[in-house]
């Protein structure tokens, strides 16, 4: 996990509270490049209006603003208006005062300034990094749901056997007539794919009965569609 | 005589002043008294022995003449009138019976004459000197006189007998025997005229003797009285000049003793002197250490101010640093955002250079005086004092259209503003049920004087501790939060520096609200001295 992949950022929307307007300046500078959209605003009300209009995946807030303070209008957010957003609280102090109240709210992250624009990006993708699969699983699920709508049905339920079937090595063991009672196909199609599959070096004949998944052989979706 | 003194000098010592007073005027006192006394009993006296002279000795003469001259006149004429015929005897015997009465009276008299007493104050006076003189002069009467008065008075009866047997012979016409009796009684006469010459002469021999020893009595007495007068008018001015003498040498002594003690307080002067000098130097030293301890609190709280001040800018330089690197990864490091963040990260890095000038103005001591405008130092000081003031979340105003500049230290009023500032922040803090914690600064201009008027709602002062908020090491905080030196030094240089006034008390201010708060107010007054402003500036 040590180079983690911002790209995932991209898709998202962040919502940025910091009073001092040099500093906001320059993060949401560097911020708009790798989101989708950085809402920064100096004031909390400002930031409420924003939450109102627009879907926010993020909130990163300075605690100490202006007559105002970022923790406590986390709380606010979360229990009053029950907004469940993830939140990362920038601030100066070290307080543990600040530190309990962060906790207590659980706020996902907590960075002390000066801000470290590398650590804020990892937190920000650890948060994101889970909705981002969550919504990339869902994608893929939407895709193969497609796919067997369009092509043949009996191939989708086939990888949907072996991928089920898998042991711990990734291995595949059943014969084809295994597929076929648990399967309805015909056996000259279970021949056809598996051919078809162990052309592709998806499937790695080890011995009779007995194949390896090789997982790294899959083409990417990208290319998929691209292709 | 010197060594007399000494003793007696010696001897008074331990007498008290008073004492020897009443002493002296008692001596004086009783001098003239006994001399007045001595005067009184010479006089009388002396009037005694007159009167003896003259009542005892004199005066019974002349009836011892009178009588003397009866018996030559009235009884001796007559008895010779009788003999001779010349006279009847019828009044012969009238005469002589007559005669013989007064001759009775006249001696009674006289012997009653010369045995008076003269008594009274006189014979006091002459017993006193007599008993002072250890003489005693009774007169008494000699033999010889008394065997003369006894023989007189045997004459005078055989006369007396021999004319009462005259008469009883003359009545009965008897002449027979009478011339014989006639000149018996004659010659019985001429012998008591005899006896009673002798007895005057030997009287007024007596008055001689009397005078002569009344003589020396006096010159006696008078020489006694002048020796006693003398003695104790001697012994008086003797006790007078010993204890004036004293009284001199009292008097030379508490001189001496007023000389020595005015040396010895000059001398404790001049040591008090320079030990006031030493502990006023310490006090400076102290005052001064004080007041490094005091630069040295407020400098910390300004040091945290101004890392705050510093850290903003710093977050953000940083962020255009790191900008730099990620769109250059990211390849859009383009002119715009390369000349945009140029220019932020100059103006952030002059900014944070300003703030460290400021921090170094203010603590690097300027001794300068230079003209300022006070509305700028008051402005100074709420911005070093501007992130505590956030951070305790005070809301301090000042709005301010006093023009005014003052000749002086500009950093000193900086200092003293901003530990008011301090001051009312610390009381704020600790207020936590307070709604809205405020700060006002109103500033007053006059003629002469600028006021500074810093007032906060932290609840006013308490009257038990409002005449000690100035003193040094006074402190209402906890003894972390404060060093008790902030207001004593703004005192110190407010009135020292300044020569203003600092003054505080507690009263209750709206802050434009409808509430009335229980408020301190501080207040700077400072003068404005145009002559010496305007003199400086030329």
């Amino acid at each position: 996990m040590n180079k983690r992949n911002l790209d995932i950022l991209g898709d998202f929307n962040i919502l940025y509270i910091e009073d001092e307007p040099q500093l906001l300046k320059h993060t949401t500078m560097v911020l708009e490049d790798f989101v989708q959209n950085i809402f920064a605003v100096p004031t909390c009300k400002d930031a409420l209006e924003i939450i109102k209009k627009n879907r926010i995946d993020i909130i990163i807030t300075d605690i100490n603003l202006k007559h105002e303070n970022g923790i406590e209008f986390l709380k606010e957010l979360k229990y009053e208006h029950e907004y469940n957003i993830p939140a990362i609280v920038a601030t100066a102090y070290t307080d543990t005062e600040y530190l309990i109240d962060a906790i207590k709210l659980k706020v996902e992250d907590y960075i002390v300034k000066p801000i470290n624009l590398k650590d804020l990006l990892n937190s920000m993708h650890d948060i994101l990094l889970p909705i981002a699969q969550k919504k990339e699983i869902k994608k893929s699920y939407n895709m193969i749901r497609t796919i067997s709508a369009v092509t043949d049905g009996k191939q989708v339920e086939m990888v949907k056997f072996i991928l089920k079937n898998l042991d711990a090595e990734s291995m595949f063991n059943y014969s084809y007539g295994d597929i076929m009672a648990q399967v309805d196909v015909s056996k000259p199609t279970v021949i056809k794919f598996f051919r078809q599959l162990l052309q592709k070096g998806i499937l790695t004949k080890i011995q009779n009965k007995k194949y390896l998944f090789n997982e790294n052989n899959l083409p990417s979706p990208s290319e998929e569609i691209d292709e | 005589m010197k060594r007399f003194f000494q003793y007696a000098n010696k001897k008074l010592e331990n007498v008290k002043f008073a004492s020897k007073t009443k002493f002296l005027i008692f001596t004086i006192l009783g001098g003239t008294i006994l001399i007045g006394f001595l005067m009184f009993i010479s006089i009388f006296a002396l009037k005694y022995d007159f009167e003896v002279l003259f009542e005892n000795l004199t005066k019974p003469q002349v009836k011892l003449e009178e009588i003397k001259d009866i018996y030559q006149v009235n009884i001796k004429e007559t008895l010779s009138a009788i003999k001779e015929k010349q006279i009847s005897k019828a009044e012969g015997v009238e005469v002589l019976s007559l005669a013989e009465q007064i001759i009775k009276k006249q001696w009674k008299e006289y012997k009653k004459e010369t045995g008076q007493q003269i008594g009274g104050l006189p014979e006091f006076a002459n017993n006193w000197l007599n008993f002072f003189l250890l003489s005693s002069d009774k007169l008494k009467q000699s033999e010889f006189e008394e065997r003369i008065i006894q023989n007189i008075e045997k004459k005078i009866k055989s006369i007396n007998k021999k004319i009462t047997k005259l008469i009883f012979i003359l009545n009965e016409k008897n002449t027979i025997n009478t011339k014989q009796i006639i000149n018996n009684t004659i010659l019985e006469t001429n012998s008591l005229n005899i006896y009673l010459s002798t007895l005057i002469t030997n009287n007024l021999k007596r008055a001689i003797s009397k005078k002569e020893a009344n003589d020396r009595l006096f010159s006696t007495s008078t020489l006694m009285l002048v020796f006693l007068i003398t003695l104790s008018f001697i012994f008086m001015i003797l006790i007078s000049i010993i204890i004036i003498n004293n009284f001199q040498e009292l008097h030379y002594s508490l001189e001496e003793n007023v000389a020595r003690k005015t040396k010895e307080l000059r001398a404790l002067n001049i040591s008090l002197e320079s030990r006031v000098k030493k502990e006023v130097e310490n006090s400076r030293k102290k005052d001064n250490i004080m007041f490094q301890q005091a630069r040295l609190a407020s400098m910390g709280e300004v040091l945290h101010n101004i890392a705050h001040q510093w850290r903003q800018p710093l977050g953000a330089l940083m962020m255009i640093i790191q900008g730099f690197g990620s769109k250059f990864e990211r390849g859009k490091l383009d002119e715009k955002f390369i000349r945009s963040s140029i220019d932020d990260a100059l103006r952030l890095g002059k900014n944070m250079s300003d703030t460290l000038d400021d921090f170094r103005n203010f603590f690097i001591p300027n001794r300068a005086k230079q003209i300022f405008e006070v509305k700028k130092a008051i402005n100074k000081s709420i911005e070093l004092t501007k992130y505590q003031l956030e951070k305790e979340d005070i809301s301090l105003e000042f709005n301010s259209n006093i023009t005014a500049k003052i000749y002086g230290f500009k950093n000193e009023l900086i200092h003293v503003v901003l530990n008011l500032i301090n001051n009312s922040k610390d009381i704020l803090s600790s207020r936590e049920n307070l709604d809205k914690k405020r700060i006002l600064i109103i500033t007053k201009q006059t003629k002469r004087k600028i006021i500074i008027n810093i007032i906060d709602n932290g609840g006013g002062i308490k009257d038990d501790i409002i005449t000690k908020i100035f003193d040094p090491y006074f402190t209402t905080k906890h003894k972390s939060m404060g060093t008790g030196i902030g207001l004593y030094m703004s005192k110190q240089l407010v009135e020292r520096h300044m020569n203003g006034k600092i003054y505080c008390k507690s009263i209750k201010h709206k802050f434009g609200t409808e509430k009335l708060f229980d408020s301190a107010i501080f207040s700077v007054e400072l003068p404005l001295e145009e002559k010496n402003y305007e003199q400086k500036k030329s």
